[in-house]
């Protein structure tokens, strides 16, 4: 197989609303971003992916308008999967390379979530139009759900989900291009409206415009481009049940159970807590980081939710978590997942806005549909895995 | 002494040679599952069922056998957003990994050579899905128009194709009675093709007395919009030898993406098909004479002849003297006869495959995706 790194990242900031630029200029922005961060230029590109959720940004298929900027002329690969779009478009641009047929690929994402008046109806046309449906089901409804379940199960509490949400908006501080930066104290949390219940505004993301782009080179290339490249060690993607009613126990995220111990395999990792040193998860709402961290081996079933409280997962904790801010902060949905793929590289790049202190295997998540679907990534400053 | 040199020679091509050895690995489809199209009315993912099911018992091999999941479709096309929800568990999908192409399943096809291509996976279930039926398809593609340069001018998607036949009917002099020779043809065939949407066989006559739908489009020189499945599955060298005795290889790819602004293209040529073909060409180390069968994506009459000038059959303009020929074009019918949104370009594919299997050395499919067939993906299928 071809050794593959990511070798620039770029990022536009993301707001609520970018009306400053059309779907291709924030697109370009990126790219623009990301080829500079290379140090290449668009001629040495040879392909790109691209990646969006279709009905969120007023357009239909706003591929092929955005290709104007990046894509145009060149082969160009769209890629929708849901909420796991962003980390797919950069497997999906890590595979083109691999296979020998590219040598440099761009994977990038654009999304618009501003330009809807409300995302939830629109996720809602997702389910099943007769089972599923009219129950409402969206993303913050089941991940109440979840968190509801997680509580009565394990007995975790609304003060340790409040502490996860400081821990990020306390990253996002430090990140410039979060969407969200205020500082907020447990208080704040607990004391913010109710959105879904046990959920609270201040432990939901926001709705966020902006664009990601990754640059991805096969492993000559990318040791010629950098110095400090970040190397793909692995990637798994796991599809679950369609209805929500299937899945066992909404308490345990098994279905991401499966997918990082196939990760795991690969990487060959046997001890995630001592072999990882940075995670950025896509946890849109607290409880989802701490269902997060149990699903992948950094704590045992039922003890994750301690884990923000007791400082473990802030950035000069044992298991520093989003230090970007995370997808709490900062959600332009179908791009988010390839935020976290950047901000994973970019820590092991040791670039990154809000670095952990040597860090040299990162891992990047996200997941999707309504629970259905996870993605990961795992980079490293090395090759191969180094104990 | 000689044979000691050679041993030496070869011990050194095994040993170091090994990555590159792995490289050239091929890539071949050993099972074939189409569903029939029209107007689907049970719930959808028991069409996406059949077509994985049907492809599964073509290669006598069992959902476990498969490690991954390719997906091709678009979410306005099936009226819900992430479509690959619904279908991927009826694809096999389930607790297995997945992935969806939000564009024609000819795409699909390719992402799913490159993931077993570079050793990822063995062996992969590529799914095409189209459901036109569950939305009103002039409608939502209008949405695709920008909002600023051509929204406003409410051009539909068969309108950009019309434009194109159009330009191209101006500058190379085709006539009424070529474009309407084009679809006899290609209803006769789909006639014989068990999978086809749009069957009944029409004259001259009736195509030339039809209604002018879209100038210079009359109503039966447009695709039907269908609903139904193809699926695929692809399988890596060794693996395809042992599930079947006659693999159809994918010997080369191509895909190119064009101009979005309608004004700023050059609509009497399908660039972009040809620049997708040159590139597959390329990497199958062939040309236009080596292939003996053709599937192209013809939304309209004149795009049959466009296409097989841009994969390179015919000088620009006269495309008219391959179709007289005989050369065998679309004998699926062609996307004229059946065009499920999302997946015409892999029942194309998946129909020329078919064609392979009956004796057919190599083969070239071509689909096209956007206004004006701004995007485009050529496939070489051969034995």
């Amino acid at each position: 197989m071809k050794r593959v790194a990511v070798v620039g990242v770029g990022q536009t900031k993301f707001r609520t609303r970018r009306d400053d630029k059309t779907h291709p200029e924030l697109t370009r922005e990126a790219v623009s971003r990301a080829l500079e961060h290379a140090g290449i230029t668009m001629d040495d590109v040879d392909a790109f992916v691209f990646g969006t959720m279709d009905p969120f940004d007023g357009i239909n298929c706003p591929d092929r308008w955005s290709s104007t900027a990046a894509g145009f002329g060149k082969p160009f690969m769209k890629i929708s999967t849901g909420g796991t779009t962003g980390l797919t478009t950069g497997i999906a641009a890590y595979q083109h390379v691999a296979s020998g047929l590219f040598d440099v690929v761009v994977a990038v994402c654009t999304q618009r979530v501003g330009e809807n008046v409300d995302a939830q109806p629109v996720l809602n046309t997702a389910v099943d139009p007769i089972y599923e449906r009219y129950s409402g089901v969206g993303a913050i409804s089941v991940a109440a759900i979840q968190a509801t379940v997680h509580m009565q199960k394990y007995g975790t509490t609304e003060e340790q989900m409040a502490w996860v949400s400081v821990k990020d908006h306390e990253n996002a501080l430090k990140n410039p291009y979060a969407h969200i930066q205020k500082r907020l104290s447990v208080e704040d949390v607990l004391s913010s409206p109710v959105v879904s219940s046990p959920l609270k505004l201040y432990e939901c993301c926001p709705r966020s415009d902006g664009s990601v782009a990754v640059v991805f080179a096969s492993g000559e290339k990318a040791e010629e481009i950098r110095d400090n490249p970040a190397w793909i060690l692995a990637e798994s993607s796991i599809s679950d049940s369609y209805f929500v009613g299937d899945r066992p126990d909404l308490a345990v995220w098994d279905s991401l159970t499966i997918a990082g111990r196939r990760l795991y395999r690969l990487a060959g990792i046997d001890d995630p807590k001592k072999d990882i040193d940075v995670a950025e998860l896509y946890s849109p709402f607290t409880i989802q980081e701490i269902l997060e961290l149990e699903a992948l081996g950094f704590a045992e079933k039922g003890e994750g939710a301690g884990l923000a409280e007791e400082g473990v997962t802030f950035v000069d904790g044992d298991m520093p978590t989003n230090p970007s801010g995370g997808v709490l902060c900062t959600n332009p949905i179908g791009a988010t997942g390839l935020v976290r793929l950047g901000e994973a590289s970019l820590q092991v790049m040791g670039e990154a806005s809000n670095q952990v202190d040597g860090a040299e295997v990162a891992l990047a998540h996200a997941w999707g549909g309504t629970l259905q679907f996870h993605a990961l990534m795992l980079v490293s400053s090395h090759k191969k895995l180094r104990r | 002494m000689l044979t000691g040199f050679l041993q030496i020679v070869l011990y050194l091509l095994i040993n170091n040679c090994y990555i590159s050895e792995v490289l050239l690995l091929k890539v071949g489809i050993v099972g074939i599952g189409i569903t029939s199209f029209g107007v689907h009315k049970e719930p959808f993912y028991n069409i996406a069922y059949e077509a994985a099911k049907k492809a599964l018992e073509d290669a006598e091999m069992e959902r476990h056998e498969i490690d991954n999941v390719v997906l091709g479709g678009y979410d306005v096309a099936v009226g819900r957003t992430i479509s690959n929800m619904y279908t991927a568990p009826a694809a096999g999908g389930y607790l297995k990994d997945e992935i969806r192409v939000s564009d024609d399943a000819a795409y699909a096809l390719a992402l799913a050579y490159m993931r077993i291509k570079s050793g990822i996976f063995d062996v992969a279930m590529v799914l095409g899905y189209g459901h036109c039926s569950e939305t009103p398809m002039e409608l939502v593609e209008l949405l695709s128009l920008d909002p600023f340069f051509h929204r406003d001018l409410g051009i539909s998607y068969q309108m950009s194709y019309a434009m194109q036949s159009y330009a191209y009917r101006m500058r190379y002099g085709i006539d009424d009675e070529t474009a309407a020779e084009v679809v006899v043809r290609a209803r006769k065939r789909a006639s014989k093709y068990e999978y086809a949407h749009v069957r009944e066989e029409v004259t001259a006559d009736e195509v030339l007395s039809s209604e002018m739908a879209i100038f210079p489009l009359r109503k039966l020189e447009l695709p039907p919009w269908s609903d139904g499945c193809v699926a695929l599955i692809l399988a890596e060298e060794t693996i395809a030898k042992r599930i079947s005795s006659e693999p159809v290889w994918v010997e080369g790819l191509g895909w190119h993406t064009e101009n979005y602004y309608l004004g700023s293209r050059d609509l009497a040529e399908l660039f972009s098909t040809k620049k997708a073909a040159e590139k597959a060409y390329k990497m199958a180390g062939c040309d236009a004479k080596d292939v003996e069968a053709a599937e192209v994506m013809d939304l309209t009459p004149y795009h049959h002849l466009m296409a097989l000038e841009a994969l390179g059959f015919a000088a620009s303009g006269r495309g008219k003297e391959v179709v007289e020929s005989g050369f065998p074009v679309n004998s699926s019918g062609g996307a004229l006869c059946t065009n499920a949104h999302g997946t015409t370009g892999l029942f194309l594919t998946a129909s020329l495959a078919l064609q392979i299997r009956d004796g057919r050395d190599r083969g070239i499919a071509s689909a096209v995706s956007g206004y004006a067939a701004q995007n485009s993906i050529v496939t070489i299928l051969g034995v």
